[in-house]
């Protein structure tokens, strides 16, 4: 005998989002920088970008027009070619 | 479904992650059924996606986490309506949810629809005690919480959130005799009922029990509307107004229409360019650009308005008889201000990509 309620979650549609297995190396791959906007996002991730200049990755740079809107699809698609993506929240 | 041991368990899981922090009462079949006898749409349709999560939310689920806040099956069609008003994109729900700003939806119902489902509009109309609007507006939180995913520390990054987060639904006054209601104005009749969202801030109360002429009234709310803590300072957007009846009849009984009230504040509700660089929220590119739609950003005694424009204020009546207190909102400036009318048969509205994509 068990007790049995309703689930208030709703329905997922896409699949669970999980993170992507990590690189051994960075040798060879190509780096995705997505600078949300937000104060300060862009030191953080500069100084990101020059430490791992040092592995020889050259950044594709995409930047929201404002923190609080999702990304443009532009933006999603230049990212979407690269290996690695590195974001922070700035502010 | 899910399935536990026994009632304490299933009661202890669900407090723990799918509550708002507070008791609920289980969505066990028969109070779910109960409460979808509120409504005449199907079960199975879909209200829309609900972001950050981006689940589907049917209305069967709106009845879930309905029955889980304490809503009442009449309440249920007005609890549909104002989540259809909140998943319009134009809302940017997922950026209300996720974002660190204490950003949360103030809803609105103007119209006859807000009593017939329990509402109330009196004393304490904010606060506690109010049945109706609480459950009501706890109703949407959980939905937004439990299928949108809006957990704080998880994807609702709020650092320190609001009370009003729980609930902040509030009807309006359609006695105090001063001016057509919200809906009225907002374009329907004295039969229809309107729910207006807008992405907020919490409640500041105005007090004054002096003012005898709307100026002087409006100076003390105009003073409140401009505090430098507010992103309205920074970005002319949009604000509430949530007049008692009393401070309404000081405005009203000098001739003074809702019009008047957003033009006196747009003139008044005002900070001046050096005080916005001295402190507050000053960027040093996007702020002089949104400023320059209306003066001269270099200019330090420019005064840049905490109102878009006249009509960007929601003025509704509110609270009861006993004293001269208002409550100012304002606005978390990325989301829109937007309004809707409960239809006749309860039905609803979708842009048609969103429903495609849930029956796909």
């Amino acid at each position: 005998m068990t007790f049995v309620v309703h689930d208030p979650r709703g329905t997922r549609i896409d699949p669970a989002p999980s993170l992507a297995p990590r690189p051994g190396s960075l040798a060879g791959l190509r780096l995705g920088v997505l600078d949300n906007g937000k104060e300060q996002a862009n030191v953080l991730l500069g100084r990101a970008v020059e430490l791992l200049a040092g592995d020889g990755l050259t950044p594709v740079f995409a930047r929201k027009p404002s923190f609080a809107h999702v990304a443009p699809p532009e933006a999603i698609e230049a990212l979407a070619m690269c290996d690695i993506v590195i974001t922070g929240l700035g502010g | 479904m899910l399935e536990y041991s026994t009632e304490a368990a299933a009661y202890d899981a669900f407090v723990a992650r799918h509550s708002d922090g507070l008791p609920i009462v289980l969505p066990t079949p028969d109070r779910v059924a109960a409460m979808l006898a509120g409504t005449r749409e199907d079960p199975d349709d879909v209200l829309g996606l609900v972001f950050p999560s981006g689940n589907a939310a049917s209305i069967r689920d709106v009845a879930v986490n309905a029955v889980m806040a304490g809503a009442e099956p009449r309440q249920l069609r007005l609890i549909t309506a104002i989540l259809e008003a909140l998943l319009d994109q134009r809302f940017n729900l997922n950026g209300v949810q996720s974002t660190t700003h204490c950003a949360t939806p103030l809803v609105i119902v103007s119209g006859p629809l807000a009593f017939e489902s329990g509402l109330s509009a009196g004393n304490g109309v904010l606060g506690n005690g109010q049945r109706g609007n609480l459950a009501v507006g706890r109703a949407v939180r959980l939905v937004l919480t439990n299928i949108g995913g809006g957990r704080p520390g998880e994807t609702d990054m709020s650092v320190q959130g609001t009370p009003a987060k729980i609930s902040f639904c509030v009807a309006e006054r359609l006695d105090a005799g001063c001016w057509p209601s919200l809906a009225e104005r907002q374009g329907g009749t004295a039969a229809e009922t309107s729910i207006t969202v807008m992405p907020a801030d919490g409640p500041v109360t105005v007090s004054d029990h002096r003012s005898a002429t709307p100026q002087r009234l409006l100076r003390n709310i105009a003073d409140t509307m401009r505090h430098i803590g507010s992103l309205n300072a920074a970005i002319p957007s949009a604000a509430a107004l949530l007049l008692s009846p009393q401070h309404a009849r000081v405005i009203a009984n000098a001739g003074w229409n809702v019009a008047d009230i957003g033009r006196y504040l747009f003139e008044h509700a005002r900070n001046p360019v050096w005080r916005l660089r001295d402190a507050g929220e000053w960027d040093p590119v996007k702020t002089p650009s949104f400023i320059a739609r209306y003066g001269d950003p270099e200019d330090p005694e420019f005064r840049v308005p905490v109102l878009a424009s006249p009509e960007s204020l929601i003025v509704a009546i509110t609270g009861g008889d006993s004293g001269g207190f208002s409550a100012v909102v304002t606005n978390w400036p990325a989301g829109a201000v937007l309004h809707r009318f409960v239809d006749d048969d309860g039905s609803y509205s979708l842009p048609r990509s969103a429903r495609e994509r849930v029956h796909a």
